[in-house]
This record gives C-alpha cells, structure tokens and sequence, in this order.
C-alpha cells in the first residue's frame, strides 16, 4: 500500500482497507424508523441496504424486493388462509437504511472534525466518520445455503426451531438488525394455469431462555387451488447478515 | 373348483303355456334371463363340472304383474335326457311353493350332460304364466401359455382348446359370452395396472386393460407384459361370465345387487375353469452411459448443492426400461433424481432417494441432486446408476478460513487501532467492531436461462482467498415483479476473484447483486 489506511482488528477482523479499490463503507443514514405495510422504507435509495429488526420482541420480518428499486417490508398477521401457511406471519419491523460512502450527502453527524478516507481517486469517500453518528457492526454472518430453512414456528409451546437456521445467538436483540436484502416476499398466480406460488426468505427473532437469537427462515408453498398443496422448506439464497447498531 | 351357485329368484311370466309339454308355441316358456342384453344375453347361467346351482322361482310380481298361485310347478325338459331338479319327480314334474330352490349338481361326466345344456320349464296358473330356465355346461380340454417365462417388456401367447358349452357371440356386442382372463401376482392379488408396469391384451376390455377376452370363435390372447412390470411368479386365470351375488338385470330392466360383489362377475375365484402360471424375469437390454459432469471444488462452501441432468439417455431395445437408482459412495451424499421426458416434463417433480428405483424410458433422461460436505476438507460422492452403467460426481471442500462465517467475528479484548466515537463519545467504528463495505452493487447484463449460469462476474478489489462467505457477502436480489419460485444459487469460482450464478427459477430471469466486504 503506497498511502491511505489500513485497519485490521484481532482475528484479521476487517475494518478499512485503502487497497480495496472501490469500497465503500456501509454508512446508517437513517433509522431505526418504523415500517409501513407494503411501503417502500422511507428513505430508501437504489444501491441501499435494509437492516431491520422486528418493531418489539420477537417475531418474523420479511421483505418483498419484486421491484428491487421500491422495496415493501410484508407484515401479515394471517398464519393461515385457504391452504395453511399462506402467509409468513410476519411482523412489523423498525429499520435502518445503510447506504454505501460516497453516496451520503451528510458530511456533519459528528461535528465538523474526525477522519476521511479517500479512495485512489481522491475524491470518493471509502470512509468519512462526519457521515454519520451511528455504526454498524457485523456480528454474525452465514453463507448461502448454510441455513435449512423452514417454518421457525413456535405453536402451542412446542418448540419447531432448527439449530441449523440460529445465525445469531443472544437474547439481548434491542439493536440486532438483520440485513433484508437477502429476503424475499413472493406471490406468484400463474395467469394460466391458476397455480399459487408463495415464496418467503427473512429472519425470526427469537426470545426467551431457551436458544433466544435470529433465525433464518424461508419456504415455498405450492398449491394447486382444489387439488394439490405442496410445502418446501427453502434454504437462504444469499449470505445472510446480522449486525449491531452503534450510536 | 366347484361352486354352489344359488342365483336371485327367478319369476314366471304372463306366458300362457301350449297343450304339449316339451314344444311350446311361440312367445311361451320364456328364457329368463339376468344380463338379456349384455354379458349373457342367451343363458340363465354358466356353470362348470361339479357345480351345485340353486334356482328359486316364484309365480310372485317379477316385474310384469305377478299371478295368484303360491306355487310353482316343474313342467320338465325339452327332453328327457337333460338333466332334471332334484326336486322333480320320477315323472319329470313337480311343484313347490313360492321361492322354493330348484337345484342340481353338475357331473360333466353323466350322460344327460353330453350336449352341455338343460332347459327346465316352469308354470303356474293352471298355464296361464311360464318361464324357462337354461343353463350351460362350460367345458375344456386344456389352456396354457405359450412359455413358463416371460420377460419385462415382452409378450405371453395363452391357447385355449377343447372348449363346449359357451355360446357365440352376439354380432356388435363385444361384451357377450366372453370367458375373461386376467393375472394374479404371487400373493393372489389381481394385477389391475396395465400399460408399462403392468398387462394388457391384444383382445381385451377397452375400460381395464388388464382383463382379457377368449371368445368360442377366438382362442387364443397375447398378454404384453409391461417393461417395468415388477418381476417374479404369475398367474393367469380362465373363467366363465356370472355366479351368484352378483349384480342382475331384472325382467323389467333395472339393475340391481344381490348380496354385493362377493363374487366379481368377470374375475371372481369362484367362475375359474383352468389357470396358467408363469414368471416375469427382467428385460434385456443396453442403454447409454449418464454424465453427470466435472467433478466440483466447493472451495469452502459448505454442504455444497448439486443439480445436474444426465443427458438423454437411449435404449436398445427402445422397449427395454433399465432400473435407474442413486447410491452414495463417499460420504453423505444425499444422492436423488427424478425423470424427466423429453418435453421437459416430469413424470413425477419431486426426487427419489437412495434406497428406490425407478424404469427409464428410452429418451428421457434424469435430473440429479446431490449435497457437497458439511465440512471442511470433506468429500462426498454420488453415484447415478442406469440399467448395468453409472456415472459419479464427487463434491471436495478445503480447509476452513481463518474467519469462519460461523464463529464469533471479532476480537474486542484488543487496546491498539483505530477508534471512531460519536459526539456522545460511543465507539461508531474501529477496532472491536467489524466493519462492511460495499465492493459492488449492480444490474447483471442480461438474462440467464431457466437452469442456465451467468457468465462470470468479477468481485473487483479482493484478493482471490477472500472471495469466501466468510470474508465476502454475496446477495442476489430477484428482479421479477410476477414469478413463481427464487432460486439462484451462487457458485464463487475456487481460487479466483469472481462468481456464476446459477438459475433454478423456470423461465429466464436477471437480477441485482450485491458484493459486501466484511
């Protein structure tokens, strides 16, 4: 490295590197804010990301990213329908949009000094602690398809969960956000056939003394209407990440 | 075997009767029959040798008013050397009462018996009602197969000789005086799959295939044993048409039950003349090699997914239907497949497990799945195997990164580096707390095709060991406003700085990528 900043924790734990030509820090430019059925997060900007968390407790949250430039948090209370679980359950999230450095426009969260790191181009910002008054620290991760999937249901006090799905173990969950881009919220009716799709990835905050965390889940629901119903447990797609809000 | 038949009553009919007994005059004793226009249209019944068969007749309302008499009475035969009742008296007459049985014990081998019939006349009202009844001998020399063997996909010649007693059929009813054939396995169950697993006829019922005809004026069958009919000890049976507790057509046309199918009609146990037995061996034949592709380095993606087709696979002959079954060979494999045509539709969607087997048809060819290791450093294997030829795909993982994406992430006990605080004086960034960065986020160009892989896309920055989940997040985000299933599924390319994906979705789709560095 020539010039610039290089930052390496313990256990080559990442935190800046000058040499990653074009990174750009995960900045928090807004929230934690409250989410609105099947509106897009308020704030939100294409190249974003979503970190959320469900609005109190525990629960399912899930993000439909069928238009990925207006992206919907899905809160449905409706476990059941006509076929079952037609519907993810899912709750209402509060979240954070996280947005990459040199596409923040703040320059003066934290008053007017600090520290800005420059990429090779001397002008787009890899990193600038004015951007914003809060972090994010990345405290769990899983790779794509390390998750099972399924219901992650908890019903009538039987516990369901699947060891394989707990990404991020703890049960102080107050600033665990999880990163919604890796979710999906899908439903398909074949103009055709009249066959029904649901699709459904997202996380389950868990509580309580026994394995408290977040969990992955996601299935598909395939029904015919009056003749076939078939459920799929589905494994994560994307890497999955969790991080801990900072302010 | 023998038989005790005893069959629903039989009425008399406003008939009057002539003045001589043995030549009625026209429209007098008429034949009464259950199945007037279908099945046995010029018969009472059949029997076979050693039969007992039980006859009630009453002169009560059968269906055209019914007469006043409570009895009836035995006028006797058309002639004296056909067997009688055993109710008759010496003089060849008789009378009982209403419902009473008329019975009779067949041995084929008495002379009365020598023209494979009786006829027996009854009447009441003084004449004014009668009816006839008609019976016939079925009898045979013999019936065989063409062969005690026979194999998967090919077929069995049955013969059928000497045969009396079964009138013939009835031009444009197909369904006339049949004797019926069918299959039984070695449990004695009747074999009713038909086409490829199971039998079929060359004269035989349109509606369910595996019963077959024989006919007084057609002797001979041709079974077709499916080519993935399951192998193993057969038999064919012969029987006659009827018995008693079957379903009737009355005098006035309606159908009725008597005492429900304890005797199928067409296949029961109780109307079987003769049987053949015979094995199905398995069928002969080559078929191609599958191919399930290159051998995989999962890098350090953990149970890494497979999903393969094995290419079209043909077979000589093209009626030969090879075995198809995975097994796993090194590992937990979790080796399955499914068939799939030549359309691209499955003949079943989802997979079959090690342990069950499958027939392949010539042309279709086989999805295969299988799961790299769960660990590190592992391999696993999986076998595909059709007819007497296989093809594996082994699945290797290396060692594990220093930063697993599993285990705790950072070192916060550290009192060196970089520390970033907020105005509040809260640590925002540095050290103790890992940090993400976004390499790229972008459109892919394009669409990649249903089970079709992107071309590669370049994580830019990076050095190639890290190109692991525990160093780089991957996330693909699904475009389509309107699809059925998401299914991508990433593939980072061993040692090098880029990645495929892989489209699992059933059309052509693109999406949105984003590469983190954490």
């Amino acid at each position: 490295m020539g010039y610039g900043l290089k930052v390496i924790g313990g256990n080559d734990t990442f935190i800046i590197d000058s040499d990653l030509t074009g990174a750009r820090h995960l900045v928090v430019v807004a929230g934690p804010s409250t989410s609105t059925h099947n509106t897009t997060y308020t704030g939100f900007a294409s190249g974003d990301l979503i970190f959320a968390k469900p609005l109190s407790g525990s629960g399912r949250i899930v993000t439909s990213w069928t238009d990925p430039s207006n992206p919907k948090p899905i809160h449905s209370s409706n476990s059941g329908g006509s076929y079952g679980y037609n519907y993810p359950n899912s709750v209402q999230q509060s979240y954070l949009v996280v947005r990459p450095s040199d596409n923040v426009t703040a320059t003066d969260q934290n008053g007017g000094y600090g520290l800005t790191v420059f990429d090779t181009n001397g002008t787009s910002k890899m990193y600038d602690s004015r951007q914003a008054s809060k972090g994010l620290d990345i405290v769990a991760l899983k790779g794509q398809y390390q998750c099972p999937g399924g219901m992650e249901l908890e019903s009538g006090g039987s516990t369901t969960f699947v060891s394989g799905n707990h990404i991020y173990a703890g049960g102080t969950l107050t600033n665990i956000y999880s990163c919604m881009n890796s979710s999906n919220s899908n439903i398909f009716v074949h103009p055709v056939t009249g066959h029904i799709n649901h699709s459904y990835r997202g996380y389950m905050y868990r509580t309580g003394s026994t394995d408290p965390g977040v969990y992955y889940f996601g299935w598909e629901w395939l029904i015919i209407p009056n003749v076939y119903a078939q459920f799929f447990d589905a494994n994560n797609i994307n890497d999955l990440i969790i991080g801990e809000l900072v302010s | 075997m023998a038989t005790t038949y005893e069959t629903p009553t039989v009425y008399t009919q406003d008939a009057p009767s002539s003045a001589f007994l043995g030549y009625p005059n026209a429209g007098q004793y008429p034949l009464y029959t259950f199945y007037g226009s279908n099945y046995l249209p010029s018969r009472t019944m059949y029997v076979k040798n050693g039969d007992t068969f039980k006859i009630p007749l009453s002169n009560a309302d059968g269906g055209d008013g019914g007469g006043t008499q409570t009895s009836v009475n035995y006028a006797g035969t058309t002639g004296a050397a056909d067997p009688d009742p055993a109710e008759a008296n010496t003089s060849q007459g008789g009378n009982q009462s209403n419902g009473s049985l008329w019975t009779h014990t067949v041995n084929a081998s008495a002379t009365p018996w020598n023209d494979n019939e009786t006829k027996w006349y009854f009447f009441a009202d003084s004449g004014a009602r009668t009816v006839r009844v008609e019976v016939a001998l079925i009898e045979i020399t013999s019936f065989a197969g063409a062969s005690s063997t026979v194999n998967q996909g090919g077929t069995l010649v049955f013969t059928l000789s000497g045969l009396t007693g079964l009138d013939s059929p009835v031009s444009g009813n197909s369904n006339s005086n049949n004797l019926y054939l069918t299959i039984r396995d070695s449990s004695g169950n009747l074999v009713t799959t038909s086409g490829s697993g199971g039998v079929s006829w060359s004269t035989g019922s349109t509606n369910n295939p595996y019963i077959g005809y024989m006919r007084s004026n057609s002797l001979t069958n041709t079974l077709t044993v499916g080519a993935s009919m399951s192998t193993g000890s057969y038999t064919c049976r012969l029987m006659h048409f009827g018995g008693a507790q079957n379903w009737v057509t009355n005098v006035d046309g309606t159908t009725t039950f008597s005492g429900g199918l304890v005797n199928n009609p067409f296949y029961g146990t109780a109307n079987q003349l003769a049987s053949f037995s015979f094995t199905v061996n398995a069928g002969t034949g080559t078929n191609t090699t599958p191919s399930l592709g290159d051998n995989i380095n999962a890098g350090t993606n953990l149970s890494y997914p497979v999903d393969t087709n094995s290419g079209t696979i043909t077979c000589d002959p093209t009626t030969f239907e090879p075995d198809v079954f995975t097994s796993n060979t090194t590992g937990s494999a979790a080796a399955r497949f499914r068939l799939k045509n030549s359309n691209g539709t499955y003949p079943t969607t989802s997979y079959t497990g090690v342990g069950t087997t499958l027939q392949l048809t010539s042309g279709q060819s086989v999805d295969f799945k299988m799961t790299g290791p769960s660990g590190y450093s592992g391999t696993t294997t999986g076998r595909l195997t059709i007819g007497s030829v296989f093809d594996e795909l082994t699945v290797t993982t290396s060692a594990a990164a220093d930063d697993s994406d599993t285990d705790a992430l950072v070192d916060t006990s550290s009192d060196w580096g970089l520390i970033i605080k907020n105005d509040a004086g809260n640590q925002i960034f540095g050290t103790g707390q890992k940090q993400g960065h976004v390499l790229v986020a972008a459109s892919y160009s394009g669409t990649v095709a249903s089970n079709g892989t992107s071309n590669p896309i370049t994580i830019p920055g990076i050095a190639a060991s890290e190109n692991i989940p525990g160093r780089t997040a991957i996330l693909i985000i699904d475009k389509q406003a309107n699809t059925g299933r998401v299914n991508w599924i990433v593939y980072r390319t061993s040692n090098a700085t880029t990645f495929t994906v892989y489209n699992g979705n059933a059309e052509a789709r693109t999406f949105d990528y984003i590469v983190l560095r954490h």
